[in-house]
């Protein structure tokens, strides 16, 4: 008995939920496509003859479809626009994952200690996240990017989960401060549990199910905030290829070339759209008050 | 309600002080100066010398922190740096009407667009108009203004030829259009979401089966009982949504070439131009402040039982 | 009491009168064709002018969905079949307008939960002319004016003011008395009250069933009154109508049922109703003998808990952030109170009166402002954190909600082995299942839950669970806050029994909260009786509920339904108005003076001290010895 139910916390009110997300359409074709996707962004640029930066120069901004090779079409370099689109996917996947996780281990930190020692501690470390929203996010996301070495994505995973972390506190925040209130918590502390084992064993487990839910409705920010920036020049500069700067490029060619203005912002709007659908989706799921 | 409205504007001055105070740090205590190459030269020591001093540069920090400070409290975000003819005042002042007619229209769009959708999508629960009301939503939600802006350029100004590509001409409705609509598109998919769900919510509640058992009639109960509590996320987020109305212009004034402030931010920030910087700061910071204390009044308002528990 | 005519039983059936609203072979379904479930099946019921139908049955039974059904307020995958007539008008499948003309004009319904079911940012007064103006075509002056005039029908203080309030700013009861006035503003010949006593302290539910009662006879309403309280039934039905699983299990009149239930299900709910009103049986063996109570115990037997002007202030923040000298709440105001070994000693008192923050304060899990704790003789006061946390494991506490009180991601084997984890490390895995196979036993918890999660649990099983979880460490204290209001009668009756062969077996000593006095009957030997945070009464079980010396206590009694169907009603008719105050301004003097009978001019000067009743108690009144006999 103990062998099974211990090892699984996330059993039970999971299970249903689990159950729940299956039944949903809308979240199976999200996974899905996403899965596609990923498995495309990982595996793909090693199926074509070309790489991200590799030039073409028989076929300068060929529009998708007239040559064989380049399914997509190329830039005005003659680079494949499918490689470039998905090596963007990639990179952008690959900073907003890292970016949600920093944003997440801070935000997660704060709102818990806040949220859970309660009183002055709370108030004092809310209000600083108060000040923090105060400050416009492009500004700290432009400040911190420019103001740090251009071509480094640690800044950008940085100035990201800057941003980022000030939601994920005060989601974490009410919900530890919420579980702070509830009787079961007072049950363990009346049966003589130490305030260490009432968050291990009560706590945490309770904020982790919500936590990986919010997480990937954090994903989909990052990619938004990633693909701004370099959209701006800001983020990933060239040759390297990000969806922000790709669709940079193609609206900047979108009256003579617009396919290279489609193809990424094709890629990114159905990326934003699986993940926030799933992320919405896995959230219902969890939600107790849905029934 | 007045002295309330007033005391909780009040409370906003230590919140701005904190705001001013923390991005002087991250923007002084970053690696660069403004002086370090000028049109792309580089400067003589000598020279670059010389213009710290003349800026004040060379004072040390606190000081300078205090400089600023007081150059605030009289209204004066000193000289931009970069475009050393002007002001900060006189560029903020030619570029703010700019962003926040945009931003004010794309609001007052959203509101028109997002609402109305929201209530219907909850009257007609699970039919056509609330699947449609749903995935437009989420379409818009997942579209990014730098990719909605480019494409509306080319559907309506370059395809269709109906409206003109970028320009201002003193802010005439046909410039206005197309950005205010990139703003306003995911920011009345949002409204529409949260009204319908608050609505939704508000009618399985008891008062309105309650309502409904006194006869009242669809409409009353709609209007009368329904509509104001499950009107409140919608109006919880006006703050948020406005400061991304008027912080977002950055996109469409790039896009649509506006002479907005949005351009500022990004231009300071890579010339390492402090105060211009720092004027976008206070000021977005502001508006944003003054934004969320207005939907915050205008909760209050909608909901004074509240109040009495 | 004015006179009452009430139908002969059985005679509308014969059809005698023809009755105002009857249903016949009432089917209601939820979900489509397939895959539908039934909550409702083949109902039939008449209510007649000037009577009462009683709806009874457990919470699922259907009785709410019953006439929401009637009234067409089901929800959209409801769907009804059948005949609902209403004064000769079939009501089933009547458009929406016509309805609406019918709702609220000619049938008043009174609901559950007064504060949830008022809207809450409008006034009481634009509610109640809303009604008015739509139905009965009122100017708003008027609307107003008559308003006024029905808040004071149904005894609302300060009617004027209250028509400017928001619901959320008046006491429950005062809640439930603003739905009855609105339901009757248009004069309905109909008013169905669907639960309008739950949640309500016990005096505010006889102050509203006596209100209904008033009601109906001064209107000649025809009454429908949907319930679980057996005690409700008794003071205002003539007939009733059990139901379970959505169908009719009996008809009958109130007698009858009361007397002599025919259907075995009836029997059972009067059984456990009565159980649960009746004092313990003789053979369970008295721990502590009458005379002890309130005298200090035997020299050298520490007394499990004992508290000594233990007092609990809790910071009051005004509007706004930092806005005015913080204000304190005095939820305890200096209460002693010991608990000696094997006793069981209850603490009453209605919502606001302190009782759940006094166990909680005494078990040092809210922070008391002033006060000695002792726990077996140790002064907690004295304890290191460690010593504090290892002595908890002989005074556990179980809570109300039973679902709150579990972790939700624990399974109820987890659960109640988690205090041996941290009590008893070295415990082998096997000698712990042992021991939770032993007490889940003991609460007759089958192991075939074991591996289920809170949520897949009902209220009693969850209940047990908390229960086994804190006896697994063979407490000698067991502190129990309300562990039974949110479980059905049946279920409750069933806690208690466990509950009072659990004490009888290992000899525990129980502190027992409830809001009911009957409980406190049944399971303890001493009562502690809390008002606005003070004692006003402590005594053996056996005096206070023969011979209670405080007026609070007496009307605490007196709120105590009887299962009597004659005797009940004129109890009603007698039932005394009165609100709880603020506790954020108690009154001065005697807390209780605001409601009491007996007040003279020393009870708003004096605070009463506390006094030896001479056969062991203490009462808290400066006429305690001069009242009349009850
Ligand atoms: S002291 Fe006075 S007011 Fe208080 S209970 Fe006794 S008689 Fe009533």
């Amino acid at each position: 008995m103990h062998a099974v139910t211990e090892s699984a916390p996330f059993a039970g009110a999971s299970a249903t939920a689990w159950r729940r997300l299956r039944a949903s359409r809308a979240a199976r074709w999200s996974a899905g496509i996403l899965g596609l996707m990923a498995l495309l962004a990982l595996a793909g640029p090693l199926l074509s003859p070309w790489s991200y930066d590799s030039l073409d120069w028989q076929h300068l901004a060929l529009a998708p479809g007239s040559a064989g090779a380049h399914w997509l079409g190329t830039d005005r370099l003659g680079r494949d626009l499918l490689v470039r689109t998905l090596h963007g996917v990639r990179l952008s996947l690959w900073i907003s994952v890292m970016a949600s996780l920093v944003s997440l281990a801070v935000g997660v930190a704060w709102g818990a200690i806040a949220g859970f020692s309660g009183g002055r501690t709370d108030g004092w470390m809310m209000r600083t996240v108060d000040v923090l929203y105060a400050l416009p996010y492009l500004f700290i996301v432009i400040v911190l990017g420019t103001l740090f070495s251009r071509n480094s994505l640690a800044a950008l995973f940085v100035a990201l989960g800057a941003v980022g972390w000030l939601t994920t506190a005060r989601i974490v925040r009410g919900q530890a401060a919420a579980l702070r209130g509830r009787d079961f918590v007072l049950a363990a502390r009346a049966l003589g549990l130490t305030t260490p084992q009432i968050l291990w064993r009560h706590v945490i487990p309770n904020l982790l199910g919500p936590v990986l839910v919010y997480m990937l409705l954090v994903v989909p920010q990052m990619i938004l905030y990633e693909s701004f920036l370099s959209f701006l020049g800001l983020g990933v500069q060239e040759p390297h290829a990000s969806l922000g700067n790709l669709i940079l490029a193609g609206a900047q060619e979108m009256e003579s070339a617009p396919w290279m203005l489609l193809v990424p912002a094709g890629f990114l709007v159905v990326l934003l759209l699986c993940l926030n659908t799933l992320g919405d989706a896995l959230r219902d799921a969890f939600d107790p008050h849905e029934s | 309600m007045l002295r309330y409205a007033l005391r909780r504007l009040a409370a906003l001055i230590p919140v701005l002080l904190a705001l001013v105070t923390l991005s002087f740090a991250v923007v002084r205590l970053a690696p660069g100066g403004p002086f370090d190459a000028v049109q792309g030269q580089a400067l003589t020591p000598q020279v670059r010398a010389n213009l710290q001093h003349f800026y004040g540069l060379d004072q040390p920090l606190p000081r300078q922190y205090l400089n600023y400070l007081s150059g605030l409290a009289r209204g004066d975000f000193g000289p931009s740096l970069s475009q050393r003819d002007f002001t900060v005042s006189e560029l903020l002042a030619r570029g703010l009407p700019v962003s926040l007619t945009v931003g004010a229209t794309a609001l007052l769009l959203a509101i028109l667009c997002g609402i109305p959708a929201g209530i219907l999508a909850a009257l007609r629960r699970g039919r056509f108009a609330d699947r449609a009301v749903s995935a437009l939503a989420a379409l818009a939600i997942a579209l990014p203004g730098f990719v909605t802006a480019p494409l509306l350029v080319l559907v309506f100004a370059l395809h269709l030829q109906w409206l003109p590509a970028a320009g201002w001409e003193g802010g005439s409705l046909r410039y206005l259009l197309l950005p205010a609509l990139t703003l306003a598109l995911p920011i009345a998919a949002v409204l529409a979401r949260l009204t319908r769900t608050g609505l939704l919510e508000v009618l399985s509640s008891r008062w309105i089966l309650a309502a409904r058992a006194r006869g009242l009639g669809d409409a009353r109960v709609l209007w009368g009982h329904a509509l104001r509590p499950a009107l409140l996320p919608a109006v919880n987020y006006l703050g948020p949504a406005a400061a991304f109305a008027v912080t977002g212009s950055l996109v469409v004034e790039t896009v649509f070439g506006l002479p907005g402030t949005g351009r500022f931010l990004v231009q300071g920030a890579v010339d390492r131009d402090y105060p211009l910087v720092m004027g976008m700061v206070v000021v977005y910071g502001v508006v944003t402040l003054l934004c969320n204390l207005a939907a915050d009044l205008l909760q209050g308002a909608l909901d004074p039982g509240a109040r009495g528990d | 009491m004015s006179p009452e005519t009430p139908l002969p039983p059985g005679s509308l059936a014969a059809g005698a009168a023809a009755p105002l609203l009857q249903v016949r072979g009432l089917d209601v379904r939820f979900g489509g064709a397939r895959g539908a479930q039934w909550a409702l099946r083949d109902i039939d019921l008449d209510v007649a002018r000037g009577e009462c139908l009683a709806v009874v049955g457990e919470s699922g039974a259907g009785k709410s969905q019953l006439f929401l059904a009637a009234m067409g307020l089901l929800p959209a995958n409801g769907h009804a079949t059948g005949s609902v007539r209403y004064a000769g008008r079939e009501l089933l499948g009547l458009p929406q307008s016509q309805l609406d003309r019918v709702r609220g004009a000619e049938i008043g319904m009174v609901f559950q939960d007064p504060l949830g079911s008022l809207t809450p940012h409008r006034t009481i007064g634009q509610q109640m002319t809303e009604v008015l103006v739509r139905h009965q075509g009122a100017s708003r002056t008027a609307a107003h004016a008559s308003a006024l005039e029905l808040l004071a029908r149904v005894r609302v203080s300060e009617p004027r003011r209250r028509l400017a309030q928001y619901p959320g700013e008046l006491s429950g009861g005062m809640r439930q008395r603003v739905m009855i006035a609105m339901a009757i503003s248009t004069s309905p010949q109909l008013l169905i009250a669907d639960e309008p006593t739950t949640a309500l302290d016990v005096t505010v539910q006889a102050q509203i069933l006596a209100l209904l009662l008033e009601l109906k006879r001064e209107r000649r309403l025809a009454l429908v009154l949907i319930t679980h309280d057996l005690g409700a039934v008794a003071g205002l039905a003539d007939r009733v109508l059990v139901l379970r699983h959505g169908r009719t299990v009996e008809s009958d009149t109130v007698t009858d049922l009361l007397g002599s239930p025919r259907a075995a299900y009836s029997r059972a709910l009067l059984a456990d109703a009565r159980a649960l009103a009746q004092p313990p049986p003789a053979t369970l063996p008295r721990l502590q003998s009458a005379d002890a109570v309130g005298a200090p115990l035997p020299a050298g037997v520490p007394p499990l808990l004992e508290v000594s002007g233990l007092s609990v202030r809790f910071p009051v923040r005004g509007q706004g952030w930092r806005v005015g000298a913080p204000q304190g709440l005095q939820a305890l105001q200096a209460i002693d109170l010991s608990v000696g070994a094997g006793e069981s000693v209850a603490v009453v008192g209605e919502s606001g009166s302190g009782k759940s923050t006094l166990v909680r304060a005494a078990l040092a899990l809210v922070p008391r402002s002033a006060g000695r704790i002792v726990w077996l003789g140790r002064d907690v006061g004295s304890l290191t954190a460690g010593e504090l946390q290892a002595a908890r494991r002989r005074l556990p506490i179980v809570f109300q909600d039973p679902f709150g009180s579990l972790d939700p991601r624990m399974t109820v084997a987890q659960a109640i082995t988690e205090p041996l984890r941290v009590h008893e490390p070295a415990l082998s895995p096997a000698a712990r299942q042992g021991r939770v196979g032993v007490v889940m036993e003991a609460l007759k918890l089958p192991a075939s839950l074991a591996a289920r999660y809170p949520h897949e649990l009902s209220g009693g099983q969850c209940q047990r669970t908390a229960i086994a979880r804190a006896m697994i460490l063979e407490p000698q204290l067991l502190v129990c806050d309300e562990p039974l209001s949110a479980l059905d009668v049946s279920t409750q009756h069933e806690v208690v029994e466990l509950l009072a062969g659990l004490r009888q077996h290992s000899g525990m000593g129980l502190l027992f909260v409830t809001h009911n006095l009957a409980l406190a009957r049944r399971l303890c030997t001493r009562v502690l009786v809390l008002y606005l945070g003070r004692m006003l009464e402590l005594a053996d079980a056996q005096r206070l509920f023969t011979r209670p010396a405080h007026p609070y206590t007496r009307e605490l009694l007196a709120a105590i339904p009887l299962l009597d169907a004659v005797l009940q009603p004129r109890r009603l008719a007698q039932v005394r108005g009165g609100e709880v105050p603020s506790p954020l301004a108690p009154p001065s003097g005697c807390v209780y003076r605001t409601r009491c009978p007996h007040a003279v001019e020393r009870c708003t000067r004096e605070v009463p001290s506390w006094e030896a009743d001479g056969a062991g108690g203490l009462v808290a009144c400066h006429r305690w010895r001069e009242l009349p006999a009850p």
